[in-house]
């Protein structure tokens, strides 16, 4: 059971949105780790098979994923960023749809949903629309539907994106949950989700992937350090322009810096233990934090 | 997957306007083709059910064969009514019961203008007046006549000689005496059928519109196209749902329109020619068949119009150009006949697809074309056409859906 992207690629006009990226992943929860616009949801439409490659392969136990059509689409389970539903659906008949695509019988179907629809805590609203459910509802219908063939293969594109603390924690556990025996690739900008769930960090760059490891390895080989110090707001201005910084406080002594370099910042920066955070910010610069206020 | 594909459809609310808007216009066609006019003896004017049978009960006394005995007397039985003081009078009443007593000869007075006219092209409600008993014989050999001078006249340019030779032979061949009846619901149906096919045509195409754009506007693609059977059965589903709709809803608009027309005024003179209602039409047909073309014709149109409007929503994810198209294709080519630009493309025009919703015209038009050497008329060449180009658009509809990728 294993997932291999081989020198995949795709191009738009003028734009490569995943450049040549080489990769394998079995079971496990892949966390897809990158700013937007770094390729993230390009590379998971091309292993949806919603997009073709422009070059490379993406097989699937060996064989060629686009060449396995429907037979790898069957283990397949996705949640999309942007999560479309049929909004006079309801909960329940959206999720019976959905089966009926994936290929279930309706006796399983049934089953499936009424299994889901309690695993994702969608009893009681089973007869409501679709479009009355609020922002997290819809996200729990999402993975159910995601979740209904028990796929082998689940992709989650940003799927906590926009929830709110509680929801978001609620959604993270789901997912760990549902992780078992199966490959799962998710995607996100938020440092703290994959953090949690993550087995394995994927960090994704203008279309290539820049780093893979678990937590640790990325922290261990991390090409920097962090320090922290409580400044003035002169001095605080100038480190700001010579260093990244990962945060920033005021307080009434002054202002505190979390700064990463290599060598330190100045006599009264302490050493720190690095976070991911901190790495996430190292790679990605000052587009890290423009989405995502998490951070 | 077909059902959840209709309550797709039918869950928008625009949709369902759509089809209440539909059954508006079918009713008042509907009522607009059975009000019909009867004028008593007393000159009084009458509708409803009471009217139509006594008009049918009036007109069924000239049904039969019109030879040239007939025609002596339907002429004879004109100069009558002119000659009476009713219709001499001034007074509209007078005047109203003098049309009374004519009402039974309305369908043969409309054949004598058309026979006896001037040239082949024009019309005078007063012809008939101008006949006399004697005139008869030449009731069928007119018609011919008035052909041939106008196509070595007027429409001399207009045709080849073949074409010229195929028309002449049509007319030749159409086999007199005719027989007459009361036709009043061919009649109307002929009048309105259009209206509702077209209507049909258009509120169908809008309901199917929607079926493939709908999953890119509600961004349910990713996940439909992600599915083991998103890119097999469910669009073939799609496709099967646009069939359905488009067939049922054609259907149930024309043939509650006719269903009610025909019981309400009758459907006497089925087997009658056409010629009785279109008399210049060279199409060797009965009424019934005539009206059997137009409904099937409309059909065809319908499926033709909606099926190239599911695959512009596949094709562009908008249903709003796949709803404009169906419009476009029936209402541009009215505005392209006026003037020259008309008389240029009228070969072109003649095979354009809105002619099948409106077969009714198809049947009275003059266009000829020429395939291998031999002459044929718009119709047979647009029921083919139109068929085999709706059944390679379904194919084509499927694979350019399944193959879509996402952006």
């Amino acid at each position: 059971m294993e997932l291999t992207l081989t020198g995949l690629t795709k191009t738009f006009q003028n734009h490569t949105a995943v450049n040549n990226l080489t990769l394998t992943m079995d079971t496990g929860v892949y966390g897809l780790l990158g700013v937007n616009g770094a390729g993230k949801t390009t590379l998971m439409r091309m292993l949806c098979t919603l997009l073709t490659p422009t070059s490379g392969t993406a097989t699937w136990d060996g064989q060629d994923i686009f060449a396995l059509g429907p037979s790898y689409r069957r283990l397949l389970g996705y949640l999309p960023q942007e999560f479309g539903y049929y909004p006079e659906f309801s909960v329940q008949d959206y999720l019976l749809y959905i089966a009926s695509l994936k290929g279930l019988r309706p006796a399983t179907a049934k089953e499936r949903t009424e299994e889901l629809l309690r695993q994702v805590g969608l009893v009681k609203e089973r007869k409501q629309k679709m479009k009355k459910l609020s922002g997290g509802m819809k996200r729990r219908a999402g993975i159910a539907q995601a979740m209904l063939n028990d796929p082998k293969i689940l992709i989650l594109d940003e799927p906590t994106a926009g929830l709110d603390p509680k929801e978001r924690i609620r959604f993270r556990n789901l997912i760990s949950e549902l992780a078992e025996d199966r490959l799962v690739l998710l995607s996100t900008h938020i440092v703290s989700d994959v953090e949690y769930i993550a087995n394995q960090i994927l960090l994704m760059k203008d279309g290539s992937l820049v780093h893979q490891g678990t937590t640790q390895d990325l922290l261990s080989t991390a090409p920097t350090r962090v320090w922290t110090c409580t400044v003035s707001r002169e001095q605080a201005g100038e480190l700001l322009h010579r260093y990244p910084v990962s945060n920033l406080k005021s307080l009434p002594q002054g202002t505190q810096l979390r700064i990463l370099s290599q060598e330190s910042p100045g006599p009264e920066a302490v050493p720190e233990t690095m976070t991911l955070e901190d790495l996430f910010l190292y790679y990605f610069g000052e587009r890290a934090g423009e989405t995502d206020d998490t951070l | 997957m077909t059902r959840y594909e209709l309550k797709k459809i039918f869950s928008r609310t625009s949709n369902r306007i759509a089809l209440i808007l539909l059954a508006l216009v079918v009713g008042v066609t509907t009522y607009l083709a059975c009000h019909v006019k009867y004028v008593d003896e007393a000159g009084q004017s009458q509708y409803g059910l009471a009217a139509v049978r006594q008009l049918r009960a009036d007109q069924k006394t000239w049904a039969g064969t019109l030879d040239e005995e007939t025609l002596r007397q339907s002429i004879g039985a004109i100069q009558d009514v002119v000659q009476s003081p009713e219709y001499q009078s001034e007074d509209l009443v007078q005047q109203e019961i003098a049309y009374h007593r004519q009402l039974a000869l309305e369908l043969i007075r409309d054949l004598l203008n058309q026979s006896f006219s001037e040239a082949f092209r024009s019309y005078d409600y007063f012809t008939a007046n101008t006949l006399t008993p004697e005139d008869a014989p030449r009731f069928y050999s007119n018609r011919t006549a008035l052909l041939r001078d106008w196509l070595s006249d007027e429409a001399d340019t207009n045709f080849s000689q073949a074409e010229k030779n195929f028309l002449l032979a049509r007319y030749e061949a159409f086999p007199t005496p005719i027989t007459v009846d009361y036709i009043k619901g061919w009649e109307q149906l002929y009048e309105y059928a259009p209206t509702v096919a077209m209507i049909s045509a258009l509120i169908a195409c809008y309901l199917v519109a929607g079926i493939f754009s709908s999953e890119a506007q509600w961004k349910t693609d990713a996940v439909f196209f992600s599915t083991f059977h998103g890119r097999r059965k469910a669009t073939a589903a799609k496709v099967k749902a646009g069939l359905l709709l488009l067939t049922a809803v054609y259907w149930a608009a024309f043939l509650l329109f006719a269903a009610v027309t025909l019981l309400f005024l009758g459907a006497d003179g089925a087997g009658c020619p056409l010629q009785i209602h279109i008399w210049k039409s060279f199409y060797s047909l009965t009424l019934g068949q005539g009206a059997l073309l137009i409904a099937l014709g409309g059909y065809l149109g319908t499926l033709f119009l909606g099926l190239a409007a599911m695959w512009i929503s596949a094709k562009s994810n908008s249903a709003v150009l796949a709803a404009i198209f169906p419009f476009a294709a029936i209402f541009l080519p009215t505005l392209l006949m006026v003037g020259d630009i008309g008389a240029r493309l009228s070969n072109l025009l003649g095979l354009l697809p809105d002619r099948l919703l409106q077969v009714n015209r198809v049947l009275g038009y003059f266009d000829l074309y020429q395939l291998g050497g031999k002459v044929v008329g718009a119709l047979p060449i647009l029921l083919v056409l139109y068929t085999i180009l709706t059944l390679l658009l379904i194919p084509l509809l499927y694979r350019t859906y399944r193959a879509k990728q996402l952006k």
